[in-house]
This record gives structure tokens, sequence and C-alpha cells, in this order.
């Protein structure tokens, strides 16, 4: 464990200066969004942690690599440590997430907002949801899922990255990315049609279903990173560096 | 004399290339000159020994340890320079302290800083913007700063000025000063080998071809020339990288066999350079 936090501090030493402040300012925009009743920019979640990501993998390339080889830890520490950077900012992205859903309802329902922003921002977007297909309560289950997915595919691809490279790793990316976007686009045309029934239709709306739905996604991409993690070890022991 | 390095029977593929059979020791206290052509192995012969690659066979102990086993315990006594630097262009000299300090037990932030400012780099400076001379030092003065017992350098003056390469030169002279350090470089600038190191090996074609004290190497090898008609068949055989053309020939010939030299034939001592010519020549005889 130690060795694994000194390489995430080596890590981020590397890049806090370059995504920490980005990893700020959209968290704090979601957040004053979601104050303001804008519900919807609690998905932003899931993008704020990847400005404290990005900029490792950006750091992680070339001659920069021989210093994975040259330092006192074990080779498995390197590997724990970029699954725990992945997974550990995401899941603190998803908490915050579900929370500002939580605080923006409370803040839309609790009628302190001005009328003027008020009816512009948690009203319209509470009176749209039939357009959407998606009621309040569907939107903590959607963050968990959409979270749970981008995470299990950014650990797919960093695993597959370590174990095989880069160009690997991105045409192993592309079949989940067009599944994605085909879902996305068989959701949209399910709107129009009536097709499928719209998750506000099967998705629960008690608070403790939804929880146990969310919890269930959150444990899911978290197990899904540790699988990885073991694997990538297992696979790049005898790698070179 | 204690080994401070021992590389036993070292054999790596790849691909086309191999490898074979490298063994030779680094005593305690001395700085040996790892030479050979661009390719004969030497930047591979130093990953195995990093344990960055993965050795087909053999065995390779630093400081009397295993280097796949005890890596972790090697690697807090063992300083590194590449060619390259491998930190992040972005960071400053004080960010480099903060993120390196934590992994070794002797780090010394005040030894750190007082190389820094010996080797005249800037600490508000992004080491992206050093010089290549100034990254060698920021590299070194890592590897000084935790107390290193062993020095790997691969390549270190490649590309450098003859200033920043005699001020490298100058740096592994003193840090060998103490005589429980050791240095071990790379390099196919063997001005640098002639001038600091007191062991040699020479890596050829995956193989090495000579180890040994720079002395031994020196005295173990004569260039011969002369007339072609003047050197029998059978002494031509013994040559090394035999070279003739209209006027004469030269090569390589061990000192041993100065007793069937006919005193038609000149003979003087080998420089490092022109062993390395003639063992590259021996691959394939030329004729003008």
């Amino acid at each position: 464990m130690d060795e694994i936090k000194k390489m995430v501090r080596f890590d981020y030493l590397n890049c806090i200066g370059i995504g920490g402040k980005y990893a700020f300012i959209f968290t704090a925009l979601f957040f004053a969004a979601c104050l303001l009743g804008i519900y919807p920019a609690a998905i932003g979640f899931m993008i704020a942690p990847l400005a404290l990501f990005s900029p490792i993998e950006a750091v992680r390339k070339g001659d920069f690599m021989k210093i994975y080889g040259l330092l006192p830890v074990k080779r498995e520490s390197v590997i724990k440590a970029l699954f725990a950077e992945i997974i550990i900012p995401q899941t603190i992205g998803g908490i915050l997430g579900e929370l500002c859903l939580l605080i923006a309802r409370a803040v839309g329902e609790s009628g302190i907002l001005p009328m003027f922003i008020q009816e512009h921002t948690y009203d319209n977007l509470t009176a749209n949801a039939e357009n959407t297909g998606l009621n309040y309560s569907n939107w903590f289950v959607l963050l968990a899922a959409g979270l749970a997915m981008m995470t299990a595919i950014i650990c797919l691809f960093y695993a597959v990255k370590e174990i095989k490279g880069d160009t690997v790793a991105i045409v192993a990316s592309i079949p989940f990315l067009v599944i994605i976007g085909a879902l996305m686009i068989v959701y949209f045309i399910t709107l129009d049609y009536g097709i499928l029934p719209l998750p506000q239709e099967f998705l629960p709306t008690a608070p403790l279903p939804v929880a146990l739905i969310v919890a269930a996604c959150f444990a899911a991409f978290i197990a899904f990173g540790w699988l990885m993690c073991r694997l990538t070890i297992k696979l790049t022991a005898d790698k070179e560096m | 004399m204690e080994n401070i390095l021992e590389i036993n029977g070292l054999n790596k593929a790849y691909g086309d290339f191999a490898l074979r059979d490298v063994t030779f020791s680094l005593p305690k206290g001395y700085i040996m000159g790892f030479v050979g052509q661009n390719g004969s192995g030497k930047t591979t012969t130093i990953r195995s020994v990093l344990n960055m690659a993965k050795i087909d066979s053999g065995k390779i102990s630093i400081f009397g340890l295993d280097s796949v086993t005890n890596a972790v315990e090697i690697k807090e006594r063992l300083g590194v320079v590449f060619d390259s630097l491998y930190l992040a262009n972005h960071l400053t000299v004080k960010h480099i302290d903060k993120q390196l300090a934590p992994f070794y037990k002797d780090w010394s932030s005040e030894e750190f800083f007082r190389r820094i400012k010996a080797f005249g780099l800037p600490d508000d400076r992004k080491v992206g913007d050093f010089s290549k001379g100034m990254k060698m030092k920021l590299m070194v003065a890592v590897a000084l700063s935790h107390k290193a017992e062993l020095m790997i350098l691969d390549e270190p003056t490649s590309g450098l000025d003859p200033v920043a390469r005699d001020e490298l030169l100058d740096i592994l002279s003193e840090y060998i000063s103490d005589e429980n350090r050791s240095v071990l470089f790379s390099t196919h600038i063997t001005s640098d080998v002639e001038r600091i190191a007191d062991y040699i090996t020479v890596l050829h074609n995956g193989k090495v071809w000579f180890t040994g004290t720079k002395d031994e190497l020196h005295e173990k090898y004569l260039v011969l020339r002369g007339a072609e008609e003047d050197i029998s068949s059978s002494l031509r055989e013994k040559c090394i990288g035999y070279h003739g053309y209209r006027s004469g020939f030269d090569a390589l010939i061990s000192a041993d066999l100065l007793g069937e030299i006919p005193k038609t034939l000149e003979t003087e001592k080998a420089s490092i350079d022109e062993i390395l010519v003639y063992i590259a020549k021996e691959d394939g005889h030329g004729r003008d």
C-alpha cells in the first residue's frame, strides 16, 4: 500500500499543475449548476475526474516511461497505482454527482431559488421529463450506469494498453464506443416511436431500489477495475519496460 | 576483489539479434567502459541489468543480490543516467525533489540542491527546457542524492559538446574517489573510455569480445601493417579485420603472435577505437 501511495503521489505531482485546476473548475461548475436546479449537470461528474487522469496519461509516454523501471518499487505497484488513479477519482466523482442530484432536488423543491431562475431551470427540466423519458429518480441511475460503463471502458483500455500497446487498446475500445453510440441512437428513436419502454416506465423511483441500483453500479465498476488490474499485473509481469 | 556487478551467461534474443553468453564483472571502486558499435547490445545488456528486459537465461548479481528477485532493494542503491531525460519535462527541480524523495530511504534534498547549484542548474526552470548537458547533470544529481553505490550510464556523453562531456567525466571521476562506489558506462565514444575507465568490456554482435583492464586490452592487441607479400597466409588467417589495399595491408593481431611477425612488418599499440574498427571489419574482410 505504501508503494502504491508513493506511485499515485508521483503521478499526481506530474500533472496536478496541469489537470488539477481543470478538475476543480469542472467540479465547481457542475456543482454550481446543480445549486441552480440544473440537475442534469450532475452527469458532468463523469467528466471531471478525467481532468485529473488525462494529464497523467499525457505525460506517461516516450522516454519518461523509463522512470517506472528505475524507481525502487515493485512493478505491480506501478499497475495498481494506475488503476487506483482511474477508479478512485471516478468513484469520488460519482458520489459527488449523486450528492449534487440530491442537492439539486432539495433546492428545486424548497423554492429558495429566485422565480426567474427556478422556472427556467428546475421547473422547466421537471416539466420536460416526459420528452426525455426520464423522471428525476432516473437520473440517479443514469449517472451511476453511465459512470460504470465509462469507467469500465477506461479500465479495459488501460489494461489492453499496458499488455499490448496503444494501437491495440484503441482498436479494442472502438466496438464498445460503437455499441454505446448505437444504444444512444436506439434510445432517441424509441422516444419518438415508442418502440421500447421508456426508462421512466421500467426504472424504479422509490429511494431504496434506486439506491441499491446505484450502489450495484458503483460496486460493478470498482470490481471490474480491480479485475482488470489483477489481469494486467499477471500479463505484464514479464513485459519489458 | 569484491565485485559490485556480476553478469554470468546472459542470453537474450530479440528477433534477429541476440545477446549470447555475455559474462563480465565490475569490481568495487572502479569504472568500467562498456563499448561496442551501435547495435552491439550495450543498451540491451544495461536494460537486462536494470530488470527492464526479461532475460532468456543467465544470472545477474548487483551488490551480491539477484537482479530479478531483489530488484527493489537494488534500485535503492543504484543511480542510472540514460541518454535522454526520464523525468516529466514540465517540472522544475523543486518538483522533482518532492517526487523522488519518498522513494529512497537515503534521499537527501540538501545534497540534491547542493548538486543542482554546483552543476549550475536553475531551480525554477522547467527541466524540459534544459540543454542536453544540463539534463545529463540533472540525472547525475538525482543519482548522487540517494547515495547510489553503483552508477550505470547508457551513452551519457552522446550528443554533448566537448565542454559538457569533459564536465560529466570529471563528475564521474570525483564520484569514484569513494572506493565503495563503481561506475558502468556504455559508450561508443572511445576517447571517454581511454580517459577515465579502469576496466573495459567490448561487446560485438551480442557477444563479449574482451573484458578486463584497459591496460590488458592495450597489451593484448597490436596493429600490424606492411606489404601484403610480407605476411604469410597462416599469419594472415590469425589477423582480425585484415584489410588489404594497393600499397599494403593493416590488421589487428594478438600480441601473443609477436614472435611470428616478420621484421619487415610494423606493429604499434592499438587504441580502443582501432580495435572496434578492426573487429567490425572482421565481419567482412575488405580489399581495395
